[in-house]
C-alpha cells in the first residue's frame, strides 16, 4: 500500500542556476563567492565522519542554499531500502538543512552487492508498486519531499509495459514527490532509442517538475550503430542541442532551479559559474516571457 | 520479477553470467545487439569502481602503472564488490587483495603500501575531535599516572611494515618534497598516520615509540605501554615519546580509573 | 619483578610522565608535528575519490576487452630494487 506523504514545504531555491561543489572547488568558492544560486553535492561524498569535506561543506552551507543529490540510495531496488544508507542520509538532511533533496529513477544494489552505477528498471506496474512504496518511506524518513530523477538509458527492457513518462508521472502522482528533469538525459535516452526528445517533454506532467539538471554528454562512435551512442559522462560544456531542449523544457514547465552538472574532467570553477549565467540567462527570459 | 532481474542484471555486469544470454532474455534488441547496450552499464561500473580505488591507492596505482592497477582492481571488484552505496567504504580488503595476487608477488611491499593508503584515507574521514589538553593530565596526582589510559584520537592510524612504505609513500606521492630514492634496504617502518584538525600527517617513529602508542591505543595503560616499549628498546625514552604524543595530538581523551583529590 | 623494584619503577614511570607532560604543556603547540610530521596534499585528493560516488550516474564506454596485464610497469625508479622478480 502506497502512502501519499506531504513533508511541510521548506524555503524553496529561486528558479535560477547553480553548480556542484567538488572538494577541490571548494577555497575557491570561499574566497571568491560566485554568483550562483546553490551548490549541489552528491550526498554520498559526505557520509563519512568529519574531516575536510565537511568543513568545506559547513561552510558553504553558511554562504549558499544547498541542495542534496543522492546517488547511492538505490530507490528501485527489490529487496528493499538500505536502512543504514537511510539513516546517513537522514543524519546529513538534518545537519545541512539542503532547500531541496533529490534521489533518482533507477536501482543499484542487489543480494547486498553495489554496483555503484545509476541501472534502468522494467516499466511495469510492478516496480511502479515497489518504488512508489520505497519513494514514501524515504520521504517518511526524511521527512522531505523527494525529487526523483529521470535516468539516462542505454537499454531497454522486454518486461516494460508503460513508457517512462507514464511511469514518472504515476510515481509522482501515488507519493507526491516531485521530479529532478535532467534535460540532457532526455536528449541522451532519446538518441540513443531514436525517438523525439521533445515528445517526452510533452507527456510529462507540469506540476511535480521541481528542478532541472542540465550537463555535457560523450557521443561514442559505436561499429555496428551508424548513428553511435550518446554517454552521459558529465565531462564536457553543456552543448547546442541539449541548450535547445531546455529552452523548450522552460515554455512548457517555467523557470526552476537548474543546475550545471559536471563530474569528470572538471573545468576550472570560472569555466562552470560561465555555464551556469549563461543557464540563468534562459531562465531570466523564461521568467519575463511567463510575466 | 523485479528481484530475479536484477540478480541476474548484477551477475552478467560483474561478468558472473553471460550478457548475452541475460540480454536475449531481457532486452529489446532494437537491430543494434542489446549485450553492447548492457556493456555499457558493466564499463560504467567497472570504470568508475576502479578509479575509485585509484583515488585511494594513488601511490599504489604509480608503483605499479594504470593497466596493472586495472587489472587488479578488476579482480578485487568481481570478487569482493561495494557492499556498501558509499564509495567512501569501498578498498577495506584491497591490501590483503594485493598480498594475495601472484602477479604482484615482485613487489612484496606492495600490500604493506596499500594498507598504509587505507590508514591514510580512514583518517581523512574519520570523525572530527580536539587532541587532549596536557593540563588534564597535569591535575593528576603523580602516583596516580602510570595506571591511567589514554583515548586515542579517532583518526589515528597505526602501520608497521618489514619494508620501508613509509619513505616509498612519501617519495611517490609528493617526490618534489621526498626526492632521494628509496632502498629497500632501509629496512622497517614504523607509522603513526594522524589528522589532529583536517590535514592527515604521516610519522615516522622507533619501534619503541610505536609499541608504546599501540599498547596505548588498545586500553593498556601509560605504565602497561612502557613497560612493552623497553621490552623492544631499553633505551626508550618515556618523557620525551609521552611529549611528542601530546604535542602532536595522538590522544583525545584519558581514563583516570576513578576520583581523586585535587 | 619483586615488589620493591616494580614500585620503584612506578616511581620512574610517574616522574618520567610528569616531565612529558610539563614539557608538552610548555611547548609551542605543534613543535613535534614540525620535526617530525610529513603533511601533504595527497595527490589526487578530490571529490571522486574521497568519495567518489560523485562518479556515479555518469557512463562511459571503453573499448577495452577483459585485457589481463600481467606485468607491473609503474615508476618503480624511485625504488632501488624495486621489483626483487628475476628480470
Amino acid at each position: 500500500m502506497v502512502r501519499s506523504s506531504s513533508p511541510p514545504p521548506r524555503a524553496s531555491l529561486p528558479p535560477r542556476a547553480g553548480i556542484g561543489l567538488k572538494g577541490e572547488h571548494c577555497q575557491d568558492v570561499l574566497d571568491g563567492r560566485p554568483d550562483v544560486a546553490f551548490f549541489e553535492i552528491h550526498t554520498e561524498n559526505y557520509m563519512g565522519d568529519g574531516g575536510a569535506p565537511h568543513r568545506c561543506l559547513a561552510e558553504i552551507a553558511g554562504l549558499y542554499p544547498l541542495s542534496m543529490h543522492g546517488v547511492g540510495l538505490s530507490l528501485g531496488s527489490a529487496d528493499g531500502l538500505d536502512a543504514r544508507h537511510l539513516d546517513r542520509k537522514a543524519a546529513l538532511v538534518e545537519a545541512y538543512r539542503p532547500a531541496l533533496v533529490s534521489e533518482h529513477l533507477s536501482w543499484s544494489v542487489a543480494g547486498g552487492v553495489y554496483l555503484n552505477d545509476l541501472l534502468p528498471l522494467p516499466y511495469t506496474t510492478e516496480t511502479l508498486a515497489l518504488i512508489a512504496d520505497h519513494v514514501a518511506q524515504a520521504q517518511d524518513r526524511l521527512g522531505r519531499r523527494l525529487l526523483i530523477e529521470n535516468p539516462s538509458t542505454y537499454l531497454r527492457f522486454r518486461e516494460s509495459t508503460l513508457p517512462e513518462t507514464e511511469f514518472l508521472n504515476r510515481l509522482c502522482a501515488a507519493t507526491g514527490c516531485g521530479l529532478l528533469l535532467d534535460v540532457n538525459n532526455v536528449y541522451v535516452s532519446a538518441w540513443n532509442h531514436a525517438f523525439d526528445p521533445r515528445d517526452y517533454l510533452y507527456a510529462l506532467r507540469h506540476a511535480p517538475v521541481g528542478e532541472f539538471h542540465l550537463a555535457g554528454h560523450h557521443h561514442a562512435a559505436v561499429d555496428g550503430l551508424q548513428r553511435g551512442l550518446r554517454i552521459d559522462d558529465h565531462g564536457s560544456a553543456v552543448c547546442p542541442e541539449v541548450w535547445d531542449l531546455f529552452v523548450t523544457a522552460l515554455a512548457l514547465f517555467g523557470p526552476r532551479p537548474t543546475l550545471i552538472e559536471w563530474d569528470s574532467d572538471l573545468p576550472g570553477l570560472a569555466t562552470w559559474v560561465g555555464e551556469a549565467a549563461k543557464a540563468d540567462a534562459l531562465l531570466a527570459e523564461a521568467a519575463a516571457d511567463a510575466a | 520479477m523485479p528481484r530475479d532481474i536484477q540478480t541476474a542484471f548484477r551477475d552478467a555486469v560483474l561478468g558472473r553470467v553471460d550478457p548475452a544470454a541475460f540480454a536475449a532474455a531481457h532486452l529489446v534488441d532494437d537491430g543494434f545487439d542489446p549485450a553492447r547496450r548492457l556493456q555499457v552499464h558493466r564499463n560504467n561500473t567497472l570504470i568508475t569502481l576502479t578509479e575509485a580505488l585509484g583515488a585511494v591507492f594513488p601511490v599504489v596505482r604509480r608503483l605499479v602503472g594504470d593497466d596493472f592497477f586495472a587489472f587488479a582492481a578488476r579482480r578485487f571488484i568481481e570478487g569482493r564488490p561495494p557492499a556498501s552505496g558509499t564509495l567512501i567504504d569501498y578498498g577495506a580488503g584491497f591490501a590483503a587483495h594485493l598480498a594475495g595476487l601472484d602477479a604482484a608477488a615482485g613487489l612484496p611491499y606492495l600490500a604493506d603500501v596499500a594498507r598504509l593508503e587505507w590508514a591514510w584515507h580512514e583518517s581523512f574521514h574519520a570523525a572530527d575531535a580536539s587532541p587532549l589538553d596536557p593540563a588534564r593530565l597535569a591535575k593528576v596526582p603523580q602516583d596516580r599516572l602510570p595506571s591511567i589510559r589514554l583515548v586515542a584520537h579517532p583518526a589515528v592510524r597505526l602501520i608497521d611494515s618489514a619494508w620501508p612504505v613509509g619513505r616509498i609513500w612519501t617519495a611517490n606521492a609528493d617526490p618534489a618534497r621526498d626526492p632521494d630514492p628509496v632502498s629497500l634496504d632501509e629496512g622497517p617502518n614504523y607509522l603513526l598516520v594522524l589528522r589532529p584538525l583536517y590535514d592527515v600527517r604521516l610519522r615516522f617513529l622507533t619501534h619503541a615509540e610505536w609499541v608504546f602508542i599501540v599498547n596505548l591505543s588498545r586500553q593498556a595503560s601509560v605504565g602497561g605501554a612502557w613497560s612493552a616499549a623497553i621490552d623492544v628498546d631499553s633505551t626508550f625514552e618515556l618523557s620525551q615519546a609521552l611529549r611528542d604524543c601530546l604535542t602532536s595530538g595522538v590522544f583525545h581523551g584519558v581514563d583516570l580509573g576513578g576520583p581523586f583529590t585535587e | 619483578m619483586s615488589l620493591k623494584t616494580s614500585a620503584k619503577s612506578s616511581a620512574l614511570v610517574a616522574a618520567a610522565m610528569a616531565v612529558g607532560i610539563s614539557g608538552a604543556m610548555v611547548a609551542p603547540a605543534g613543535a613535534a608535528d614540525m620535526e617530525k610530521c610529513y603533511g601533504v596534499a595527497k595527490a589526487g585528493k578530490n571529490d571522486c575519490q574521497t568519495a567518489t560516488s560523485s562518479c556515479a550516474g555518469t557512463a562511459r564506454m571503453d573499448h577495452q576487452k577483459d585485457a589481463f596485464i600481467l606485468v607491473p610497469a609503474g615508476t618503480c625508479d624511485k625504488i632501488a630494487g624495486g621489483n626483487t622478480s628475476p628480470m
